[in-house]
């Protein structure tokens, strides 16, 4: 009896440790809804077109491990060109990223040329599974708009709605930054009190984000030069409030 | 009595494999699970849910179309922005209404914000000055999302507050003395940003002398941000940039993921 309580013993334990190894909130079920939002103001619109190409879909598909399991239940898989529904919209995002240079990269491993041309190749290389959700497991609706860990990047309602296009694509670019290595450094030292990175040295996420938008801001293509403004006074922002040491550019 | 005991211990070693096996599958189960079940629901298209804001007027709309072909996207996307800005342009009545525009957007629509703030610097008239003024003055909320780190809403009061500071700087640089002076108080704004932007747009005006308001600057501005006063932008290509590019392997990287990945070339 001792030695069968011996056996069972592990068993138990490991049967009581699931919880904990899967994480917190790992068992949630999440609903949510479309919110009211404006495909012509926020940008989107302009996409819809453009990121309905089945070429250009697979492509994305395969890059960011992207899975119909965790794209269905009506975040887009079934209507993948609606752009009401958070497929499209991120397609749009990597739209975005993918054709900002005029001589944008032609493969995923190129990342010859400025940041503006290797950012999405990065991103498509270090994003990992990216999967969509209604919020993040353990949080509420909207207080997240996306989480990076491990291979993977979650994006939550905020992202979807609450961003324009150029938010989103810089929000893929940062997050991939984390799963490529650089998690932020700099703890509440700058001033904007959280997700700060200590310099421009530590090359993380807010020195990529910022140099991106910059890039976008100089030498963006397909656009408007009131969004490349947009893009400059982002990437003056984020420069001033997310290093715990201001690099000191003049954007 | 020992040889029960033998045989009951050879059985129960017997299933000392079966019994883990059985755990593995229960925790691969387990973790299939874990995945949140999420359902999202769509009840039809958008709406269109900013209509409302914009006046049933011809300048009303006007500015609508307009703003659509600020965030156009293509090879002719500013081609066709430009042709927009000249007919806003021609219409004086357009810029007292993008203020009624700009009043009527929640406050959380930070883009559109942005966009109409955008349009009035672009306007380029004293016109719009009371109203440039106005935005780049108005106190900045705190981060509406605090427990989001990733995301902080003050910045993108920020993104407004400078872009009508550039407004501002617009009519300096064609010699407005009120902008010239807004831009002087602007230096003194609590905020980082806004002072860096108020001082280039102070140091770029035709109005006065840039060497003696540098001068003025350097004894009104704390030492440490020194570093902004200047006319000069730093030149991109001069900046770090990272270093993990440059040790690429190339050849290894292709190998590993992209052989079987439909090309962004196939795509144009």
């Amino acid at each position: 009896m001792k030695k069968n309580i011996k056996i069972l013993l592990p068993i138990l334990v490991l049967f009581l440790s699931v919880p904990l190894i899967m994480g917190p909130g790992s068992s949630t079920t999440q609903n949510c809804s479309v919110p009211a939002h404006d495909n012509v103001a926020d940008g989107s619109a302009h996409y819809a077109s453009l990121i309905c190409n089945q070429t250009l879909v697979d492509h994305w598909w395969y890059v960011f491990d992207m899975r119909e399991s965790d794209w269905d239940a009506g975040f887009g898989y079934y209507d993948v060109c609606n752009m009401d529904l958070p497929l499209a919209r991120t397609f749009a995002a990597m739209y975005l990223l993918t054709y900002s240079a005029q001589d944008y990269a032609r493969s995923t491993g190129d990342y010859s040329g400025n940041a503006l041309r290797w950012a999405y190749p990065y991103t498509a290389n270090n994003a990992g599974r990216t999967s969509a959700l209604c919020f993040k497991p353990g949080s509420s609706v909207g207080q997240w708009a996306a989480w990076a860990y491990g291979n993977r990047i979650e994006l939550y309602m905020p992202f979807f709605y609450s961003f324009d296009v150029a938010s989103r694509a810089g929000t893929l670019l940062h997050e991939a930054r984390h799963n490529g290595g650089k998690s932020h450094n700099g703890g509440s030292g700058c001033p904007r009190g959280a997700s700060c990175d200590t310099n421009w040295n530590y090359e993380g996420a807010n020195m990529y984000e910022v140099l991106y938008l910059w890039w976008f801001g100089v030498d963006g293509t397909r656009t408007t030069s009131a969004i490349r403004n947009m893009g400059l006074n982002r990437a003056r922002t984020v420069h001033n409030n997310a290093f715990n040491t201001n690099p000191g550019f003049n954007i | 009595m020992n040889l029960i005991n033998k045989s009951s211990d050879l059985i129960s070693l017997t299933y000392v494999p079966f019994a883990f096996l059985l755990i593995l599958c229960a925790l691969l189960l387990l973790s299939s699970c874990a995945e949140p079940e999420y359902t999202l629901d769509y009840t039809g298209p958008s709406p269109g849910s900013g209509d409302a804001i914009y006046p049933k007027t011809p300048a009303g709309q006007q500015i609508k179309q307009h703003l659509t072909a600020m965030s156009g996207v293509g090879e002719d996307a500013e081609a066709n922005y430009q042709k927009s800005l000249a007919k806003m342009r021609a219409n004086p009545e357009v810029t007292h209404v993008l203020a009624e525009v700009y009043a009527a957007i929640p406050e959380e629509d930070y883009f559109r914000r942005t966009l109409v703030v955008e349009a009035l610097k672009e306007m380029r008239s004293v016109d719009a000055l009371p109203y440039l003024s106005r935005i780049a003055n108005a106190p900045i909320p705190k981060d509406r999302l605090p427990e989001n780190t990733e995301v902080n809403t003050r910045e993108n009061e920020i993104v407004i507050r400078i872009t009508a500071v550039q407004g501002l700087s617009v009519l300096a640089a064609q010699e407005s003395r009120e902008a010239n002076e807004l831009l002087f108080k602007l230096v003194g704004h609590n905020d980082l940003t806004v002072r860096q932007l108020a001082a280039r747009g102070y140091l770029g005006s035709s109005v006065g002398d840039t060497n003696e308001k540098l001068k003025q600057l350097y004894e009104m501005v704390p030492k440490e941000e020194h570093w902004y006063l200047t006319t000069k932008l730093t030149d991109i290509r001069e900046v770090q940039h990272p270093e993990v590019l440059v040790d690429f392997d190339l050849e290894a990287f292709m190998k590993q993921r992209s052989d079987n990945a439909p090309s962004t070339e196939e795509i144009k």
